[in-house]
C-alpha cells in the first residue's frame, strides 16, 4: 500500500493507548495526519496531549496500538526494529527537549556522529559538518564540549546534527522547551529559516504561542485527537 | 583516532575514580601474573636443570631389573657401544659404577652405596662436583680419595682429611677392605647421596670390588640439545638387552608435579581473570547505567545495537590496553627485581627438596615475551568478555525507556 508521494508523513487513524481497563490512557487517539514536503508544522496543545507520543509513533520509537504510520509512502508501521532504525537514521533528525549531546563529544563531533553512522568518508564529514555548523552560526564553537556551551548554543548543535544528513524530515519534540523566550524564538526564527531557504521539512511540539506563531501550520492536539488543525500565513 | 575510540577514552575519564581503582586492579593483575609465570618458569626450568645436570641425566642406562635388585653382578653388556653411540651424538655420558658396603671412621660406621667414576667424565657431562661443602673434588690423578654425602660425613664424624674404612662384599666373594682419605663432603644433591654416598676413582672402585670393569649405570646428558626422549630415542635403536629410562620414568611424581605445576600456572591466571572479569563486569555496569540515556538517545537517532556494543566493548577494551602496557611494565620490573634479589625460600625453614632432589632455595624468575604476549591477550580478552553482558543490556534498551531514565 502506498500513499502520496509528494506526502512525507501520513498517519492513518493512528492510536497509542497506555495502560488497560480504568487506567487505560489514549495518548493518541485516531490521529489522520498527512506532512507534505517543505512543511514547518507545529503541534501544539497542552501537557500531556499527546505531543511527545505522536512524534514517537511517527518516528517509529514506539509502536502504535492501531492504525497505520507511513514515511515517503512506505508503511512503518510494519517495520521491524532494525528497519525502524534504519529510517530513523535514514531518513529522520531528532532535536530533543534535553539537548541530549553526548557530553564527551564536541559540538563539531557530536554533529558528526549521525554521518559516521551512514558511513560517510571523514573528508566529506568533516566539510559537510563545518559547513552547517557555520550556518548555524556555531562554528567557532566547533571544538567546544556541550557543558562548555550555553543552552541556546547546545540546541543549535543538536539541529545541526539533525540537519547534517539531509533527513527527509526533521523532528522535535518541544525544542524550546528548556531555553530562555529570547533564545527560543531566536532558534524558532533559525529552524523556520532552515525550512525557507533549505526546504528542510519540520514537523515539532511545543506549547509556547509566541512559537506556534512563527510556523506555517499548526496541529492542535487535545486528549490526543487532532482537534484544529490551522494554516499561517 | 577512531570516534568510537575518541569516545571510549572520554567515557573513560569521566569517572576518574572508578577508572583508576580498576585500572590499578588490572594493572596489579597483569603483574602479578606476569611475575608468577616468570617466577613458576624458574622454578620447573631450574628443577629440571637440576635433575638433568647435577648427577641423574636426562637419560640412565642399566641392566634389566638392575634398578629394582641394584646387584653388583647386574652389570651393563658391552658399555662401550652405548659410550660410542653417545659420542657419536654428541651426547655426554658418564659411566658409574655401584657397590654396597659399610663406612667406617674411627668407631663410627655406616652402610654406604660406593660410587665408581670417571672423574673426567663426570665433569664433563655433570655439575655435582662442583657442589662441595668442604674440601674438594678429586680429580683424574688422584686416587685413594674419596668424596662423601653430608649426612653421611655428619653421622661419621667425618672431616676433610679423616680416614675412611671401606668394608664391602667384592664381585669374587672375597672382603673388600680399604683405607680412603676423605678429600670432599658433597653439598645436598639427593637424599640418597647424600645419606649414603661414598664416591671414588673408577680403579678404586675397582680394586675394592673386584668388579673387572663392571659398569652399573651410563648418566647421558645433551645438555639441552636434545629433549629427555630424543635422547632416548637416540640408544633405544641399540638398546638390546638394557632398559633405558628418561628422567621422567626415573622420578614419576616429581615429572608429575613438575607437569601440574605448569598447569596450576594457567588454573591461577584463570582464577585471577575470574576475578578481574567480575570487577569489569561491574564498573562497565555502572558506567552503563550511568549513561542509559545517552544508550536511548544513541538508539533513537538509529545507531544499530552492534555499534553500541562495539562502545561499550571499546571501553572496557581500551582500559585493558592502558592496564596492559602498565602492567606489564610493573611485571617487566618485578620480574628484575626477582632476578637481582630473589626470594630465598630457605630462611621459612625446612629443606627445598622434592623426591628426594635437592633444589635451589632461591626463587628467581625467567621471563619469557610469551608470558607477556599471554598476559595482555587473556587481559584484554578477558575485559572485553565481561563487558559484553552491559553492552549487549545496553544495546537492547528501549528507546523510549531509556531516554526517560533520570
Amino acid at each position: 500500500m502506498t500513499a502520496n508521494t509528494t506526502t512525507i508523513i501520513e498517519t492513518r487513524a493512528a492510536c497509542k493507548f497506555f495502560g488497560e481497563g480504568e487506567s487505560l490512557v489514549k495518548a493518541v487517539n485516531d490521529v489522520d495526519l498527512r506532512i507534505e514536503t517543505g512543511e514547518f508544522t507545529a503541534i501544539a496543545g497542552p501537557s500531556g496531549s499527546g505531543k511527545s507520543t505522536l512524534l514517537n509513533i511517527i518516528s517509529g520509537l514506539d509502536h502504535v496500538t492501531s492504525g497505520k504510520i507511513f514515511m515517503n509512502g512506505a508503511e512503518v508501521t510494519q517495520y521491524t526494529d532494525k528497519e525502524l532504525a534504519n529510517l530513523r537514521l535514514k531518513h529522520i533528525g531528532f532535536v530533543f527537549q534535553n539537548f541530549n549531546l553526548l557530553p564527551v563529544l564536541t559540538a563539531y563531533e557530536n554533529a558528526e556522529y549521525i554521518l559516521m553512522l551512514r558511513g560517510m568518508p571523514e573528508n566529506e564529514r568533516r566539510d559537510k559538518v563545518m559547513a552547517v555548523l557555520d550556518k548555524l552560526g556555531i562554528a567557532d564553537k566547533a571544538k567546544n564540549f556541550p557543558s562548555q556551551l550555553s543552552g541556546g548554543q547546545q540546541q543549535r548543535v543538536a539541529i545541526a546534527r539533525a540537519i547534517a544528513a539531509n533527513p527527509t524530515v526533521v523532528l522535535a519534540d518541544e525544542p524550546t522547551a528548556n531555553l530562555d523566550s529570547k533564545t527560543a524564538a531566536s532558534l524558532v526564527e533559525m529552524m523556520a529559516e532552515l525550512n525557507e531557504k533549505e526546504g528542510i521539512t519540520f514537523l515539532f511540539s511545543s506549547h509556547d504561542p509566541r512559537i506556534l506563531d512563527c510556523s506555517k501550520r499548526v496541529l492542535v492536539l487535545t486528549d490526543g485527537a487532532i482537534s484544529d488543525d490551522q494554516k499561517n500565513n | 583516532m577512531p570516534l568510537t575510540f575518541k569516545i571510549a577514552t572520554r567515557n573513560l575519564l569521566r569517572n576518574k575514580k572508578r577508572t583508576l581503582i580498576t585500572l590499578s586492579a588490572l594493572v596489579f593483575n597483569c603483574a602479578m601474573l606476569i611475575a608468577l609465570f616468570a617466577m613458576m618458569r624458574y622454578w620447573i626450568e631450574q628443577s629440571i636443570t637440576n635433575i638433568t645436570s647435577l648427577a641423574i641425566g636426562q637419560v640412565q642406562i642399566h641392566a634389566p631389573e638392575y634398578r629394582e635388585d641394584r646387584s653388583l653382578y647386574k652389570s651393563i653388556d658391552n658399555p662401550e657401544e652405548y659410550l660410542a653411540i653417545a659420542k657419536k651424538e654428541n651426547i655426554s655420558a658418564s659411566p658409574r659404577s655401584y657397590g654396597y658396603g659399610l663406612a667406617s671412621i674411627d668407631t663410627k660406621s655406616a652402610g654406604a652405596q660406593y660410587w665408581g667414576i670417571d672423574p673426567l667424565k663426570e665433569r664433563q657431562t655433570f655439575r655435582f662436583a662442583e657442589y662441595i661443602l668442604e674440601g674438594d673434588f678429586f680429580n683424574d690423578k688422584i686416587q685413594s680419595q674419596v668424596v662423601i654425602g653430608r649426612k653421611l660425613a655428619r653421622s661419621l664424624n667425618a672431616n676433610i682429611g679423616s680416614e675412611l674404612i671401606a668394608v664391602v662384599q667384592a664381585a669374587d666373594g672375597s672382603m673388600g677392605n680399604e683405607i680412603y682419605r676423605v678429600g670432599g663432603i658433597l653439598q645436598t644433591i639427593s637424599e640418597e647421596m647424600d645419606r649414603s654416598a661414598v664416591i671414588m676413582h673408577q680403579k678404586d672402585f675397582e680394586e675394592l670390588f673386584s668388579s673387572a670393569g663392571r659398569i652399573h649405570e651410563i648418566a647421558l646428558n645433551s645438555k639441552n640439545k636434545l629433549t629427555s626422549t630424543q635422547v632416548a630415542e637416540e640408544f633405544n635403536v641399540a638398546a638390546k638387552k638394557v632398559e633405558i629410562k628418561t628422567w621422567e620414568q626415573l622420578l614419576p611424581t616429581l615429572a608429575d608435579m613438575l607437569r601440574v605445576s605448569r598447569s596450576a600456572m594457567y588454573v591461577f591466571s584463570f582464577i585471577f581473570f575470574i576475578a578481574v572479569g567480575f570487577g569489569v563486569l561491574n564498573t562497565m555496569l555502572m558506567a552503563t547505567h550511568d549513561r542509559i540515556r545517552e544508550y536511548g538517545m544513541l538508539k533513537a537517532l538509529g545507531t544499530k545495537p552492534w555499534r553500541i556494543i562495539m562502545d561499550v566493548c571499546s571501553e572496557a577494551f581500551v582500559l585493558s590496553a592502558c592496564a596492559a602496557i602498565l602492567g606489564s611494565l610493573a611485571g617487566v620490573f618485578l620480574c628484575f627485581l626477582l632476578d637481582t634479589y630473589g626470594i630465598d625460600l630457605s630462611s621459612m625453614g625446612g629443606s627445598m627438596r622434592m623426591s628426594g632432589i635437592a633444589f635451589d632455595p632461591v626463587l628467581r624468575s625467567d621471563l619469557k615475551p610469551v608470558d607477556i604476549v599471554f598476559t595482555v591477550i587473556a587481559t584484554s580478552a578477558c575485559c572485553v568478555l565481561a563487558s559484553l553482558f552491559p553492552a549487549i543490556k545496553a544495546a537492547r534498551l528501549s528507546p523510549i525507556k531509556a531516554m526517560q531514565k533520570h
